[in-house]
């Protein structure tokens, strides 16, 4: 999907400001979505997504700023007025209902004809993949199927924007992938706006058009997941769309080619980046840029300085398609994974890591004591 | 100690079916003169009819009165909102001997005439804090959240309560409706006090009981008896679909 600076806005969040006792959730939020377009919200608890979420939605009216969708002002629509349809993060079925009744609930309301009624709420099914639960009791589904249903029962309405709030956040690894990947069949399938709100980075990666990176009520980086993982503005951004090897150092030389950083008595190398000797950096050295060979015999000890170093495997993680290796570089360690078809080397093994300078993120320490993970 | 329990209920409902007019042993054998005596009596059948009035009148305004209130207090935070739990609550704090003379001197101060309306609301005060504490423990495990699904789902304010709120918190409402109803239906203290000149049930069977020896008592205390166990079990059906 083009995502261009022209694109037009089909939902609108214009200086958006939401405050709970003084305290503001989602501060000064600008952000255009396109008709179409599947957006994660993505940050920590606490970082005022769900809270602009619920703006969407009509739950909270912001104190500031206006939302606008499909060229309407609906900043006060109160929430049952608005065409856009929510999915729990809980279970949010009517229990006094069965799955039929559930999903009709909004076209019951706006007395949708018998026959219009059967086949909408059997096309949702079919669209959740639950064809034949109708007439079945919500309180025996499994957490995956009251899920799918609480989609059907959005979906059948037909909104304009279709607003989850971490609707898979509660269940187990292997559904919650699964169901990842059909949301996304979903949403091709459909061709709707999704505005999706989560903590899990893997979520938002692997299923959105764009990823919203958000924390303390603002936008830290908005950009498609690509572009987030390959240039990150900030440190916060690299650690919580990667989870790279970050070392802290200060510029010591750049040049037309290469960058210096000071890290201890090392001096490590790193393409060529808009810094000036003497900032303090991290050096984002993510795990699968990194390669791994056995240390030549006889060499004369560790290089100081270049792109690489030499240390010790401290431990040996197999992972499916990759094997994972901790090397312990004197006093630091970094993380390095290997494709598993490559020979395993064994703990205490010496070894020399090394990369290509241009793959090193050289970025703004700023804020690097606030998050690390 | 279950002697004095049940040997009492066993005579009762032993002697509703003798054959004589004795209320102690030994017993003459069986009959169903004494049930009836209790339906061929306008006395009894009158009293029945005022008790069931007074009961299923109460039943009405405290439902109503006492849902809209509990409603009121568990969802919005209002000045006053302790006020008024104090006020629904405080008149289990009161004996009902107290309740029902303070109710003769106001309805006497204000010139009312005693009569079955006067016994109505009488009961109407001595049972809502028992309504309202079924409806407000029902309230406060609630899930609101499927409130916010549901106008979420299109449904306004009001459609939200007919088809969401009222159906999860019915049985609730139902439970204590039959709470409300049996206490009304052998209240004898503020009866006692409030009446006019149409008796209840209860005070029917007092005064019966006091002026002679009549064995009819013990059929329509055995029809009571058999009222209540029914009573008691539909509420424990009740009590057990809500907690599935």
């Amino acid at each position: 999907m083009s995502v261009s600076a022209d694109r037009t806005s089909y939902l609108r969040v214009e200086s958006a400001t939401r405050s709970f006792d003084g305290v503001p959730a989602v501060e000064d939020f600008e952000l255009d979505i396109a008709e179409g377009e599947f957006v994660s919200l993505l940050g920590p608890s606490g970082c005022g997504k769900t809270t602009l979420l619920r703006m969407i939605a009509g739950f909270e009216i912001p104190d500031r700023g206006r939302i606008v969708l499909d060229g309407r002002d609906i900043t006060a629509t109160p929430p049952n007025k608005r065409p856009v349809n929510m999915v729990f993060q809980r279970v949010t079925l009517f229990p006094h209902l069965n799955v039929f009744e559930n999903i009709a609930f909004g076209l019951r309301l706006k007395r949708v004809s018998k026959e219009e009624m059967q086949a909408r709420v059997g096309e949702a099914l079919e669209l959740v993949r639950l064809p034949g639960f109708a007439e079945r009791n919500v309180q025996t589904l499994s957490g995956g199927q009251a899920q799918r249903i609480a989609l059907a029962r959005a979906i059948v309405n037909r909104p304009k924007v279709l607003l989850f709030d971490e609707p898979l956040s509660a269940l187990d690894l292997q559904i919650r992938r699964e169901l990842q990947v059909e949301l996304k069949d979903i949403h091709r399938e459909l061709q709707g706006t999704f505005v999706y709100v989560t903590h899990d980075q893997e979520e938002a990666m692997s299923m959105s058009d764009r990823v919203v990176v958000m924390r303390d009520g603002r936008i830290v980086q908005v950009g498609e997941p690509v572009e987030l993982y390959r240039e990150p503005s900030t440190l916060f951004v690299a650690s919580f769309v990667g989870n790279p090897n970050v070392w802290r150092g200060t510029v010591a030389t750049v040049d037309e080619a290469r960058t210096l950083v000071a890290v201890g008595d090392r001096r490590l190398e790193a393409g060529r980046c808009a810094v000036r000797a003497g900032d303090d950096v991290a050096l984002v050295l993510r795990s699968e840029i990194l390669t791994l060979s056995k240390h030549a015999q006889g060499g004369n000890g560790a290089a100081r300085e270049g792109a690489s170093v030499d240390g010790v495997v401290a431990d040996v993680r197999f992972v499916g398609p990759l094997v994972s290796y901790r090397v312990d570089v004197d006093d630091r360690q970094l993380v390095v994974s290997r494709p598993s078809q490559a020979d395993v080397l064994a703990e205490g093994e010496r070894v020399t890591v090394a990369w290509n300078p241009r793959d090193v993120l050289l970025l703004p320490t700023d804020d690097a004591n606030e998050r690390t993970p | 100690m279950f002697v004095f329990l049940f040997a009492p209920i066993a005579i009762v409902v032993l002697f509703s079916f003798n054959k004589t007019a004795s209320l102690t042993f030994p017993f003459h054998g069986w009959s169903l003169r004494w049930y009836r005596a209790v339906f061929s009596s306008p006395l009894y059948r009158d009293a029945i009819v005022a008790s069931l009035r007074v009961a299923l009148i109460t039943v009405l305004v405290v439902v109503v009165v006492g849902t809209l209130a509990g409603i009121g207090v568990t969802r919005h935070d209002f000045r006053g909102r302790g006020l008024v739990r104090f006020f629904m609550l405080f008149p289990a704090a009161l004996p009902g001997l107290f309740l029902g003379i303070a109710l003769l001197s106001f309805f006497v101060q204000t010139k009312v005439s005693l009569s079955l309306w006067t016994v109505t609301v009488g009961h109407l005060v001595y049972v809502v804090p028992y309504f309202f504490l079924v409806v407000v423990s029902r309230l406060q495990r609630f899930d609101y959240l499927l409130e916010e699904a549901a106008r979420d789902l299109g449904a306004g304010p009001f459609a939200t309560f007919r088809r969401v709120t009222l159906p999860l918190i019915a049985p609730s409402l139902i439970a204590g409706a039959l709470v409300v109803f049996s206490l009304s239906w052998d209240e004898v203290f503020i009866t006692f006090f409030t009446i006019g000149a149409q008796n209840t049930l209860p005070l029917v069977i007092y005064s019966t009981v006091k002026q002679s020896v009549d064995p009819s008592v013990n059929a329509i205390s055995t029809l009571l008896l058999a009222g209540s166990l029914v009573f008691v079990l539909s509420v424990r059906r009740l009590v057990a679909d809500l907690q599935q």
